[in-house]
């Protein structure tokens, strides 16, 4: 499903003392099937952005197109439900939301209450279990016994069981350890893969752009201030630095080597092998010289 | 001297529960910098823990510069000299600004007052913080939080200072700040360090490494030696930063000049 905003502004707590313009006539549009990366320092309005398209913002001036359905600042409640069908949402520290007394109530909560048949959801229940990565025996566990891990897998569970054709996931990694980000990550490679979805996730945590992103954006006092395919925003190194945003760590070890030996890497998010194989390659022909 | 020593430590928290700590045995001589690593529930926070008293082992005993660590009296002294910092920077505060907050741990220990302005203006200076002395604490950053709560520990005159994933919540920006901190007072004022952490990246700053596994330091390696056999590393739960990876990667290809650069950059903490 193919998202595009025009000119979308977003003001919280409009006509108060306290309002405050979080959007200001962002234009973009985010392309079908891509993994796009929502990147910006703290307050830079990305939340904001991607709260728009599953409806959960209505903007104050401009619109924003989600597949079919558009939502300007007079869209209706119950047409914005019919949004929410297609378009799922993780937000941050999801296992914050879960409340159920097993796992799996919690899973098929979702989907329930959009109306799919509690028998429909259950058979799916084991395959959607095993794709996030947990056993089966946890289904009728507490989630409250879980670890913060397996807690946010369930969670994404949940919203996986609606099947979303569009899905977004603010900070999905956010205070994991390692091992817990990369299981995240993997999950997500894998549902894109099968799915051809389209998936947006808010990040600070530039490896992870550089690792499942195609596009990104980037936000900037809420406005976008750069936006293309994840390659092309890496290789402007200046602008990223004046923005305050942080290098992904393989750009930063790759031009580190780059600028003391000489040696030209084709792109800056080479996996390691395939960078240690041009480093490798690279002396090789200045051996030849 | 020997700055902490665990002498066969094992606990649980009830009876009959499995053990978080498993007859555990090691040292941390005066001056090092021991991180450790390991997945959730390994018994790293545990293991910190013991080092002040928050926690005491079931079986075996915990001794700081010789000294048993047990309950009592003397436990208000033993913090003193231990210095701890823990991972949510939000639930750290107790005062309505920055300065009356370093002050709070000082004014229990019973410092007199003109002594702790002087402490609190070299906490200050030790952390970066002297321009937010007078700002409310909720205000700060994340990295801000976590520099105050070192100075509050450091005007106590620590020798050991334990960060017990005091990095973990924050943004890379501070991580970076609070490591730069670490490295100063590693280097120039001497102060052990024992920093529990996720990241291999800050891991490697330090000058040893334990990793924790099922209640227990399955590795115990110097810094630069970690580097070297990082097979060991390579195992489920610890994945390795991408770095770390291209170092393992350049040495497989036998690139030493590119290997050794990676080496340096890693353990230089340019990477954070």
């Amino acid at each position: 499903m193919r998202i595009v905003f025009e000119k979308t502004s977003y003001t919280y707590m409009e006509n108060t003392p306290l309002e405050k313009r979080a959007l200001h006539e962002v234009s973009t549009t985010f392309p079908s099937g891509e993994i796009i990366a929502v990147i910006g320092r703290t307050g830079s309005g990305k939340s904001t952005l991607v709260q728009h398209i599953n409806g959960l913002l209505r903007p104050s001036q401009g619109k924003v197109t989600i597949g079919e359905r558009t939502v300007d600042p007079k869209t209706k409640k119950k047409q914005i439900q019919k949004l929410r069908e297609n378009v799922g949402m993780v937000f941050q520290y999801p296992e914050h939301q879960l409340f159920e007394e097993t796992v799996e109530k919690d899973i098929i909560f979702g989907p329930l209450n959009a109306g799919t048949s509690e028998q429909q959801i259950k058979k799916q229940v084991p395959m959607l279990i095993q794709r996030v990565g947990l056993d089966e025996s946890l289904l009728h566990q507490s989630p409250f016994h879980l670890s913060g891990g397996q807690m946010r897998r369930a969670a994404i569970a949940g919203v996986l069981a609606m099947n979303p054709q569009v899905l977004i996931l603010d900070e999905p990694t956010a205070s994991l350890d390692p091992k817990g980000k990369q299981e995240i990550i993997e999950l997500l490679k894998e549902w894109h893969e099968e799915k051809r979805l389209t998936i947006i996730i808010v990040t600070h945590d530039m490896e992870e752009v550089a690792d499942i992103a195609s596009r990104a954006v980037v936000m900037h006092d809420g406005r976008i201030a750069m936006e293309g395919h994840a390659q092309e925003i890496f290789e402007q190194q200046g602008r990223l630095e004046a923005l305050g945003l942080d290098l992904p760590p393989r750009l930063k070890v790759l031009s580190y080597i780059s600028v003391k030996t000489g040696v030209p890497f084709s792109s800056w998010s080479l996996s390691p092998e395939k960078a240690a194989t041009e480093v490798n390659a690279s002396r090789k022909g200045n051996k030849d010289v | 001297m020997t700055a902490v020593s665990f002498n066969h430590v094992s606990f649980r928290y009830e009876e009959e529960s499995d053990w978080v700590l498993e007859d555990v045995n090691a040292e941390i001589e005066e001056g090092e910098w021991v991180s450790i690593i390991g997945p959730n529930g390994s018994g790293k926070s545990t293991l910190s823990r013991m080092c002040n008293g928050l926690l005491s082992p079931v079986e075996g005993e915990v001794f700081i510069e010789g000294k048993p660590v047990r309950p009592g009296e003397e436990l208000a002294l033993l913090r003193q000299k231990v210095g701890m910092v823990f991972q949510n920077p939000d639930h750290q505060f107790v005062a309505p600004t920055v300065k009356d907050d370093i002050a709070f741990g000082m004014e229990n220990a019973g410092v007199p007052r003109n002594e702790m302005v002087e402490r609190i203006e070299k906490a200050a200076m030790q952390t970066g913080i002297e321009k937010i002395l007078d700002a409310e604490p909720h205000r700060l950053s994340g990295g801000q939080k976590q520099r105050v709560a070192i100075a509050g520990t450091l005007v106590l005159h620590p020798t050991l200072l334990i960060l017990d994933e005091a990095t973990s919540m924050l943004d890379p920006q501070g991580k970076r700040e609070v490591m730069n901190i670490l490295k100063d007072l590693h280097r120039r004022d001497r102060i052990t360090i024992l920093h529990v952490t996720h990241d291999l990246r800050e891991a490697a700053i330090g000058t040893r490494i334990w990793l924790m596994r099922f209640g227990n330091i399955a590795i115990d390696l110097d810094s630069n030696t970690m580097l070297d056999q990082m097979n060991q590393f390579d195992t489920n739960d610890i994945p390795l930063p991408y770095e770390f990876h291209l170092l393992q990667e350049l040495r497989r290809r036998h690139c030493k000049e590119e290997a050794g650069l990676v080496k340096r950059y890693i353990r230089d903490g340019i990477a954070l």
